[in-house]
């Protein structure tokens, strides 16, 4: 029993990692802009793609295309801001970005589909594909990898946003960006800031995720609302709580796909309801604590 | 202030025209753009770009004057150019290209059109395709689908519309089976279906002395309809899985919590209902928890990608498939692959192409006999009259008969085992 709960938990935080980590892009933009990229996974497989054709189809070291990865994403990152961000913003009732970046992730997955084609394709890992046995479980050198990446950039952005001065003055457009703006920062730059940062984040993610799964024009799609929902699970104003929501998400799932019972002869299989049990799990943490796990708790005044 | 937001503004207002028309102009230029003749070997270039769903592209032939007398016709093409058997139909459309190609010069009764249409591996889509097929291009015949879930959501339409349908890849048995007892029925299919696949997964399994049998499946229809043949085939053995049936879902990597169980069972094989990727995840996740079991699954682990997305060949080992058609196994076949690879510069799952190939002459051959006028005709052609077609799979000379629309069945398939090289060996 030991085995299968320590296996859940080393896979399910591997998995939990590529959670945090789109779900961290969504938080930095929500916190700062009141918006988030609904096409993030779809950076992330943008990242993927090009870090196939670096690494894969043109032989590079792995390093050249996360560079690679880094500089694709970063550059989308400001266009996205620029082009379906900005624009609408205030527009239709406020939600016009969400159209306009759902209809970027559909941009995105064709213009994958015509330009990579829809076989799905493999990325060697590059620290290997020997097993890393911790007593009965394995974990693969690239699930370590992933988990520490994204506590890493965790730990990057904590620090970005609470020490430097970029990070606080992102901090000041997000708290009331009339006041951040008349103290002489500029709230378009930060925005721009803010949507390059979680783009960064999608092809770092991206980069590291590929090599573990099959890459192909819709890879990113459950990833996303996964995420989405990993965030809303551990509170949108919490980069902290995005990484224990994304890591609690990513068991969760592993677990309940282990519980197995029988109730009278009707067999209860836990793998045929994982993904329902997630975002039932995210029901009920909703409605304990509307503003998720360790969100800060909000009193609206009507 | 408000006059130098109304300034910022405008200015980004016309950033965002201009942003917008560029991309506007560079999709349309690149889902537009004529199909590429065939492209030179670059092995990593795609194919001709397969068209935004709902536009249909010409052929890849140039489209020469037809000969006199030759009448010009349409034949639709519908499966799934994206999704997850995207690389099946990458594949089936080669060799329908090729195909046609080879027909339209070879200054047939007919001159031929294809309309292709992506279902995206999406069965609703594969409806609409369809029923756009029959009532706006007016083609003559369909071949398709790819997919077994489309499979499945196709059967009524083409019964209703009383449309010629070759299905080339499509396995899952109810395609031809749910309306057999019907007086003309009009798919045909060049497939060996799940059911006869089953039968020589477990014929294997009870040759080589399996007692414990675990099953697992995925939750698509082809999976679900996979577990149903398996189950029925069972209970006639008189037998039934030690452990399952067990689900996962398309896209699924850690397949750690269904292997424990099947650990716990104490299975001696494991049959699975899974595609390519899903089926290298579970090998990685044998790999991960140091479990080790034979495994057996229909042909969809023969294909290039099973073994590229495992990444390690060790894996493989007492890894088995169903297999019906491979480039070496007769001189035509290895004719026809290297042509696909010549023409098209690669070739992802080889036996879909063969399919195809051997689906589109036959349906030509029953509109060349069948004549356009009526359907009924063209049944009865490919019934009774084809009696001497040379096919590229090991298809009979007379592949159809009344009460029998499958083109190959478990004569034409046999079991084949991965070795620690990454090669298939056929089992004796």
């Amino acid at each position: 029993m030991d085995a299968i709960i320590l296996q859940a938990l080393l896979s399910g935080l591997a998995m939990g990692s590529i959670y945090a980590m789109i779900a961290l892009g969504y938080y930095i933009t929500w916190v700062t802009t009141n918006t988030l990229n609904f096409g993030q996974g779809e950076f992330l497989m943008i990242a993927a793609m090009v870090g196939l054709t670096v690494v894969v189809m043109w032989g590079q070291h792995f390093l050249v295309g996360l560079a690679a990865a880094i500089v694709v994403l970063g550059v989308m990152g400001y266009l996205l801001e620029r082009g379906a961000i900005r624009p609408v913003l205030g527009r239709l009732f406020g939600i016009g970005w969400i159209l306009s970046t759902v209809g970027v992730s559909t941009m995105l997955k064709n213009v994958a589909r015509l330009g990579w084609g829809s076989q799905q394709r493999a990325m060697p890992p590059p620290a290997g594909s020997e097993v890393i046995r911790i007593g009965p479980a394995g974990v693969f050198p690239q699930e370590v990898l992933v988990f520490g990446v994204a506590v890493v950039c965790m730990a990057l952005l904590f620090f970005f946003l609470k020490s430097s001065i970029l990070g606080k003055a992102l901090m000041a457009v997000a708290h009331n960006s009339d006041a951040a703006s008349l103290m002489g920062i500029n709230p378009h730059r930060m925005s721009i800031l803010a949507f390059v940062l979680a783009s960064l984040l999608a092809g770092v993610g991206g980069i590291f995720y590929a090599p573990l799964s099959s890459i192909d024009p819709n890879m990113g799609t459950l990833l996303g609302i996964k995420a989405f929902a990993a965030a809303i699970l551990g509170g949108l104003t919490n980069p902290v709580g995005i990484l224990v929501g994304g890591l609690a998400m990513g068991v969760l799932e592993l677990i309940v796909a282990n519980v197995n019972f029988d109730v009278s002869g009707i067999a209860f299989r836990g793998s045929d309801w994982r993904d329902i049990a997630v975002f039932v799990a995210i029901v009920v943490v909703l409605a304990v604590r509307p503003t998720g796990l360790l969100g800060k708790q909000v009193v609206e005044k009507l | 202030m408000r006059h130098a937001y109304a300034l910022l503004m405008k200015r980004t207002r016309s950033i965002t025209l201009g942003m917008t028309i560029l991309v506007v102009m560079a999709l349309l230029a690149t889902s537009c753009s004529s199909p590429a003749a065939a492209p030179t070997a670059a092995p990593a270039k795609p194919a001709a770009p397969a068209p935004a769903a709902g536009a249909p592209t010409a052929a890849a032939a140039a489209p020469a004057k037809p000969a006199a007398g030759q009448q010009e016709i349409k034949m639709g093409m519908s499966w799934s150019l994206t999704g997850g058997t995207a690389d099946y139909g990458e594949s089936a459309k080669y060799a329908a290209e090729l195909a046609l190609k080879e027909y339209n010069a070879s200054g047939g009764k007919y001159k031929i059109t294809p309309v292709y249409y992506d279902d995206e591996t999406k069965p609703e889509k594969g409806v609409q395709n369809f029923l756009r097929l029959i009532n706006q291009d007016k083609v003559k015949a369909i071949v398709g689908p790819v997919n077994s879930g489309v499979g499945l959501a196709i059967i009524d339409v083409v019964r209703e519309n009383k449309i010629l349908n070759l299905v080339n890849v499509s396995t899952t048995p109810l395609v031809t089976q749910k309306y057999k007892d019907d007086p003309v029925q009009y798919t045909f299919r060049v497939s060996i279906p799940d059911d006869h696949q089953v039968q020589l997964m477990l014929d294997w399994a009870e040759k080589k002395g399996f007692k414990k049998i675990g099953f697992m499946h995925d939750t698509t229809g082809w999976g679900t309809g996979g577990r149903d043949a398996t189950l029925a085939e069972m209970t006639k053995r008189n037998i039934k899985p030690s452990v399952g049936p067990l689900t996962f879902a398309v896209g699924d990597l850690d397949m750690t919590p269904q292997l424990q169980q099947m650990k716990a069972g104490n299975v001696d094989l494991i049959v699975a209902f899974a595609l390519g990727p899903e089926g290298a995840q579970i090998l990685k996740s044998m790999d991960k928890m140091n479990y080790k079991v034979p495994m057996i699954s229909t042909w969809a682990w023969a294909g290039a990608s099973f073994r590229k997305l495992t990444g390690n060949d060790k894996l493989l080992k007492d890894t088995c498939t169903v297999l019906s058609f491979t480039a070496d196994a007769s001189p035509e076949a290895k004719a026809f692959n290297d042509s696909i690879v010549k023409e098209f510069g690669s070739n992802p799952v080889a036996v879909a192409s063969a399919q195809t190939y051997d689906a589109v002459r036959l349906a030509i051959k029953g509109l060349e006999v069948g004549g356009l006028e009526s359907a009924d005709a063209q049944v009865k052609a490919l019934e009774g009259q084809i009696t001497d077609f040379k096919g590229v799979t090991s298809v009979a000379a007379k592949p159809f008969a009344k009460g029998n629309h499958e083109g190959l069945s478990r004569q034409n398939g046999y079991v084949g085992c991965y070795t620690e090289a990454g090669v298939v060996v056929r089992e004796k």
